[in-house]
């Protein structure tokens, strides 16, 4: 059933360059749809405009007049989104420790700190993951900040999630081991997903189905659809059909991108 | 603390007890360190001067509360109400760039030569920082923290006090840093010149009117203690309160 549904999102942006006012196009006529419990993501080169296209998603951008997003049949400013920044230095509350931060929802909610700090450690049961719960988080790796910031919009229940490339400044061995925690965490709460990443491996490898973006202005060139079932394990890779997929998407890529 | 702290001071008291001891300067200008040492020791062991340390201490500290109660909260408001900082922009740096001993004769106007006077300076000069402080803190904010209360559907109170506040707290502090010892200057500036009876300041002036230049550097050494104390016991505070911005 479909969740999430956009339709015909443009995007211009007003901005000055070298004092001269200009119109930058940053979308253009994007439409689609991710199913409930889906896991869709956007690949596309830096600066490709991915992020504004999540931002209206999200509702936290308007889209140009005739483009518009229901979720669930509702507007995204009706609906609980649960979006997970990039830069979580900067979305992590340092003067809260982790496990206020990740409580922080629920405190927002009305729960007394100690209730909602009790609700949290139960649901970091449920999840099967630990957290130094009472480490603030300058003292913690990238790795474990992101988690951090993930587990925080997970214990918002949202009804769907946006994540604008959540491991692109972690280092090679730090982003493989969240792409796995990431799994499991969201294995255990499928929502409908949209999941930005310029690494064309992590996009697929996570994803129901990737959407191929073109440079700016963002367009849509291809659907690649990833059958490997769930929950994903790492040797999934080297399955005939994914390597197949990958070399699908890298030729798509080489032919479409650059243009 | 590193052990090459006591270096420095001990140079210093090197150098001012050859150029004292070694007859280079006049012991009128400059008495020896052990002199000044033996001043100090009477003036604290027969607690002649604790009535003026105290008074100067109330003076500062009350002037400096007064400043922090009403400049951060007016501070933190104009960082939210833009036009009203704008529509006040030109006020408040006029006053802020103004050299605030010229206001004593206007507090002596209106307030007297008491402590009302001095508290009142303080808390106008030091307040003004407060204020400037607190606006920056407010209008320095992340927007992605802000933004992350926001999708999450915080209410404009939770998020001033869970966001907008904490990430004004370093900025807020650096105010309250500064104002700790512009607050101890301007106590002691008022009381040399408002015509007081008692106080630090007072006590530095008829020293030197005296000619009891031995009593007059051992009120400046007290006095710089005491603001080396107060500062080192706020940044205490400070790096546990503002424990993610450690300088």
């Amino acid at each position: 059933m479909t969740y999430i549904q956009a339709h015909n999102l443009s995007k211009h942006y007003k901005a000055s360059y070298e004092g001269q006012e200009q119109t930058i196009e940053a979308v253009r006529n994007v439409s689609l749809s991710v199913e409930e419990g889906e896991l869709v993501t956007l690949f596309g080169p830096n600066a490709c405009g991915k992020t504004t296209l999540l931002k209206m998603i999200a509702g936290l951008e308007k889209p140009d007049g005739g483009g518009f997003v229901t979720i669930d049949g509702k507007k995204p400013e009706e609906t609980r989104i649960g979006y997970i920044f990039q830069n979580y230095s900067d979305s992590l509350f340092p003067w809260k420790t982790a496990i206020d931060n990740v409580a922080f929802p629920l405190q927002l909610s009305g729960l007394t700190p100690k209730e909602s700090r009790k609700n949290t450690i139960d649901f970091l049961g449920e999840l099967g993951v630990e957290i130094p719960i009472d480490s603030f988080p300058y003292k913690l790796s990238g790795g474990q900040q992101q988690t951090i910031a993930i587990l925080r919009t997970f214990n918002y229940h949202p009804e769907i999630f946006v994540f604008d490339e959540p491991f692109s400044s972690l280092d090679f061995q730090a982003r493989l081991e969240m792409q796995e925690r990431f799994l499991k965490i969201w294995d255990k709460n499928r929502k409908a997903t949209v999941f930005v990443s310029h690494e064309i491996d992590e996009a697929l490898y996570l994803c129901d189905r990737m959407i191929m973006l073109t440079k700016s202005p963002a367009r849509l060139t291809k659907i690649l659809k990833n059958y490997l079932p769930r929950p994903r394990r790492r040797e999934m890779l080297n399955d005939p059909n994914f390597i197949d997929l990958r070399k699908e998407a890298i030729e798509i890529f080489m032919q479409e991108v650059p243009a | 603390m590193r052990k090459e702290i006591v270096i420095g001071p001990i140079i210093m008291l090197v150098i001012w007890g050859i150029l004292t001891l070694g007859g280079y300067i006049n012991p009128l200008l400059l008495p020896n360190p052990i002199d000044v040492a033996k001043n100090l020791w009477g003036l604290l062991s027969t607690g002649v001067v604790f009535h003026d340390l105290g008074l100067t201490i109330y003076r500062t500290l009350a002037g400096y509360a007064f400043a922090a109660l009403i400049g951060i909260p007016l501070g933190l408001f104009v960082g939210y109400a833009r036009k009203v900082y704008y529509s006040f922009e030109f006020v408040i740096d006029f006053f802020r760039s103004m050299p605030s001993p010229v206001l004593v004769p206007v507090a002596m106007l209106f307030f007297g030569l008491g402590d009302a006077s001095k508290i009142a300076i303080i808390t106008f000069t030091c307040g003004l920082i407060n204020l400037i402080n607190s606006m920056y803190g407010v209008t320095q904010c992340k927007k992605v923290r802000v933004m992350v209360a926001k999708t999450m559907r915080a209410k404009p109170v939770q998020i001033f006090r869970h966001v907008v506040f904490p990430e004004a707290l370093p900025r807020v502090f650096v105010g309250l840093r500064l104002t700790l010892s512009l607050a101890l200057i301007l106590a002691v500036v008022t009381e040399m010149f408002t015509g007081t009876t008692n106080g630090l300041g007072r006590r530095i002036y008829d020293a030197h009117d005296t000619y009891n230049i031995g009593e007059m550097y051992a009120c400046i050494v007290l006095i710089g203690l005491l603001g080396y104390t107060l500062n080192k016991v706020f940044i205490g505070i400070e790096n546990k309160i503002v424990h993610w911005n450690r300088s």
